[in-house]
């Protein structure tokens, strides 16, 4: 961030006024008089011509009129032409007082490309020129915000956008998905409705987090509401190590604990009662990778056998895990259904 | 055909791994980033890859596309919302096929470009929705 008004201190580094005043020692006076004041000033070298200069974004420009050769004149107009909208360098003019000046300023005004323009009589008060300079360095920092805000509300709405195509894309996906497994209106309705609910779910958690890193705690909690009541609370144990995940992480970790549930609800530990899950998670460590693990358990539930195909919800989560470089390994335990899954963490940065 | 996954977008990669095997393809991944697909590719040369642009929190996509075909002469698809960037970098890829695209789609686009790739003579006509970049021979 750049600094307010210093009355005291050093020049700050960003911060710099272009002087264009080439009688005798003018600008060495003008330099030294800003330096005093903390203002940094730079002037014309033979390498460094007054185009050059103002192609490094001088944050305020003071001429004298002896500056003003055709020469100067058509360097800053080419220089300046093509300023953003939000662009507009202060001039200081510092002109000689006699019956010209009128026409002077008025030709000034047409010739140079700026709008903020002030003209000083010589012999110049020290005050009105640190006040004339210090304004003209205010407005330009002023710019700069703007500038800056520009910027941000450019990217915001890329990201915006980008996300917008993301999420309808992932619609059509569940749509797809989900009709190619349903042998029925009904049976697409409810798995549907199901995969969208927790689409959505997961999407207000990232919007309410500004798309952030989420806790996987949060991400468990949320995927888990419909399977939880406050009248029976040890149905569902989510609990873990701190640690939170990245937008696109959480959205993929998200949809498998759904899956995981949702065929927890039609042949598990949730078709029943008495049935309980618990989701756990840690953290590993081994050949210097960190790793996390999350295990899904059932029990209580109806017995359960091998399936002997793999169900559409377990092809979810074994091509989402392994998306994140990781593996899903599950177990057809006699007391439940026993789901591992394992990734680096740097998979789940993202 | 052995086909490679570059999407980052778990829900995504799952529909086209889907519908591929389900095609009767082979599938290399979802591979989730461009370090990811290149180690993958370290392993075992796929046929055709479905290249998202967008890999992790860049536009790696473009480079991987790049990649496979300057180091492998592996044909690339880009499957993306961003068409122009797409276009931009035809010189590396078959084509693009825009998202969102339905299963059926994808599948028939794999079997044009099956074809093609293979120098089969069919005279199939490709998927309306995918983009060719003409300027590239396939079979080369």
């Amino acid at each position: 961030m750049h600094s307010h008004d210093k009355e005291l201190g050093g020049p700050d580094l960003d911060e710099w006024v272009l002087l264009v005043a080439p009688f005798r020692d003018d600008e060495r006076y003008l330099q030294q008089f800003l330096s005093i004041h903390g203002i940094a000033a730079r002037t014309c070298t033979a390498a460094s011509t007054l185009a050059d200069m103002l192609v490094q974004q001088p944050w305020t420009v003071v001429l004298t009129q002896e500056a003003f050769t055709a020469g100067n004149i058509e360097a800053i107009g080419a220089s300046l032409a093509n300023q953003p909208e939000w662009s507009d360098i202060p001039f200081i003019v510092l002109l000689d007082a006699d019956k010209q000046t009128n026409t002077s300023v008025s030709t000034l005004q047409t010739l140079l490309p700026s709008k903020h323009l002030t003209v000083m009589q010589r012999p110049i008060r020290t005050a009105e020129l640190l006040t004339g300079i210090r304004s003209g360095l205010a407005a330009r920092r002023k710019q700069l915000h703007v500038r800056d805000y520009l910027d941000m509300q450019e990217t915001m709405q890329r990201e915006l956008n980008h996300r917008v195509k993301n999420i309808l894309s992932n619609v059509f996906a569940v749509y797809h998905m989900t009709v190619q497994q349903s042998s029925s209106l009904e049976a697409f309705r409810e798995t549907f409705e199901g995969r969208l609910s927790a689409l959505v779910r997961v999407h207000s958690m990232l919007a309410a987090s500004g798309f952030r890193d989420t806790r996987l705690a949060d991400i468990a909690e949320q995927t888990l509401a419909p399977y939880t009541s406050p009248q029976s609370p040890e149905r569902v144990r989510a609990a873990g190590a701190e640690l939170s995940v990245g937008p696109a992480s959480a959205t993929t970790i998200g949809l498998c604990i759904h899956e995981l549930a949702t065929n927890a609800a039609k042949y598990g530990a949730f078709s029943v009662a008495e049935g309980r899950v618990s989701l756990t998670w840690q953290v590993t460590e081994a050949n210097d990778e960190r790793a996390i693990e999350l295990a899904w358990e059932e029990a209580g539930g109806p017995a359960v056998a091998k399936p002997t195909r793999q169900g559409f919800g377990t092809m979810f989560v074994r091509s989402a895990i392994r998306g994140l470089r990781g593996h899903a390994e599950f177990q057809f335990l006699p007391t439940g259904l026993r789901c591992v899954l394992r990734m680096p963490s740097s998979s789940l940065a993202a | 055909m052995l086909i490679l996954i570059a999407e980052d977008d778990a829900l995504n990669a799952f529909m086209m791994e889907q519908s591929l095997l389900w095609a009767g393809h082979s599938i290399m991944g979802p591979a989730g980033t461009m370090a990811e697909a290149l180690a993958l590719i370290g392993q075992r040369r796929p046929d055709l890859a479905l290249i998202d642009i967008n890999l992790g929190s860049s536009t790696s996509g473009l480079d991987l596309a790049r990649d496979i075909c300057t180091r492998w002469n592996i044909p690339g698809l880009f499957v993306t919302g961003q068409i122009e960037l797409a276009r931009a970098h035809r010189a590396h890829a078959l084509g693009v096929l825009p998202k969102p695209f339905t299963p059926q789609t994808l599948c028939r686009t794999v079997d044009y470009l099956q074809a093609r790739l293979t120098s089969r003579a069919g005279g199939a006509e490709p998927p309306r929705r995918l983009e060719l970049f003409e300027s590239r021979d396939a079979g080369n």
